[in-house]
């Protein structure tokens, strides 16, 4: 079992995007939407993390249509479900101790 | 409208391409230094260069992508893939995060370390071509010398661009190197094969080889030069 290492805010979002079936221009949609602009995925930012992601076995092609017309479409596996859980707790625990600076009167 | 250029960094590259659509002239090929390109309106397009993982073709998903993205692939050259867009408000960009943009610049160092290998390897058989009474082989060897020592230039220039960015990812930039540098330990190494062939061969190819030898030491102790300032840690 590999050390949890924490997510970049890319691969975060990225994961979160295809929790349904979503392909490339999806996603970088989808995230820029949640983060209100915040975050527009780059091309090549993209195409590198969804390579990285599905060699992880953290996403998967879902069943790609025989129409040539349909994109291909990408879901996050099981493991890629468990690798974003495990980010969320550390996340709320990380929220949870930064309640304690209200104690700093700054 | 065809133009030569040699190129050895990408982001001169990517400036100069965008330089001459703002000019009216977009880039539509490219091929061993030439450049083709066709009239447009002035800065109607605006382009970026991309590294490939593989030499022969681009893979679909990827074309895909940048066709959804509003990016047209424009042609692809070795590991190079050229690409544009249709200028707009947003600057473009293909790598929006540090960790993604670190990942590219050390594939592109990575790339340029084996081209320079396999230069020096080129470089040496070629002074043996020389040694072996074959006298154009001289005139070919400083044109070798010039392209290493282009490419190490490029490679020291992307290990600062590297160093910046591991900067702004909390990363520390210069972990203390053990060891010598590569580039001077080469030099070295070429400077004990042209002192013991020195007798052996006809004088200018010794003489070459102690140039290229003396030119890959200073480049290394450049690299080096850390090492003079230890206080800077």
């Amino acid at each position: 079992m590999e050390k949890n290492i924490p997510l970049t805010e890319s691969l975060f979002y990225i994961l979160l995007a295809v929790r349904k079936p979503n392909h490339g221009y999806g996603i970088i949609q989808e995230v820029s939407a949640l983060t209100g602009g915040r975050v527009v995925l780059g091309a090549g930012t993209l195409y590198g993390a969804i390579q990285a992601l599905v060699k992880k076995q953290w996403i998967a092609i879902y069943s790609e249509d025989t129409d040539s017309r349909k994109k291909k479409e990408y879901l996050i596996t099981k493991a890629g479900a468990e690798a974003f859980r495990a980010e969320k707790a550390r996340l709320e625990e990380l929220l949870r101790n930064a309640a304690l600076m209200e104690e700093n009167r700054f | 409208m065809i133009k030569f250029r040699l190129c050895y960094h990408k982001d001169d590259d990517i400036a100069w391409l965008n330089q001459l659509a703002q000019e009216g002239y977009a880039m539509t090929g490219f091929f061993a230094g030439f450049w083709h390109f066709d009239s447009c309106a002035p800065g109607e397009y605006e382009y970026q260069i991309d590294l490939s993982d593989r030499l022969l073709g681009v893979s679909n998903d990827y074309l895909e992508l940048m066709r959804d993205t509003g990016i047209e692939y424009v042609g692809k050259f070795g590991f190079w893939i050229f690409l544009r867009k249709k200028k707009s408000d947003e600057p473009f960009t293909l790598y929006s995060d540090v960790e993604s943009k670190l990942a590219h610049y050390q594939k592109i160092r990575f790339l340029f370390k084996i081209a320079t290998i396999v230069e020096l390897i080129c470089f040496l058989l070629e002074t043996l071509v020389a040694a072996n009474g074959i006298r154009f082989a001289y005139y070919v060897l400083p044109v070798f010398l010039i392209i290493i020592l282009a490419m190490l230039n490029t490679i020291t220039r992307t290990d600062a661009i590297i160093a910046t960015l591991k900067e702004q990812n909390g990363e520390p930039a210069n972990p203390r190197r053990r060891g010598a540098d590569p580039v001077l330990l080469t030099g070295l190494l070429t400077n004990c094969a042209a002192l013991l062939i020195k007798d052996t061969v006809p004088h200018p190819i010794g003489l070459m080889l102690q140039i290229a030898a003396l030119l890959l030491m200073l480049v290394g102790i450049y690299r080096s030069r850390q090492i003079f300032r230890p206080w800077d840690e």
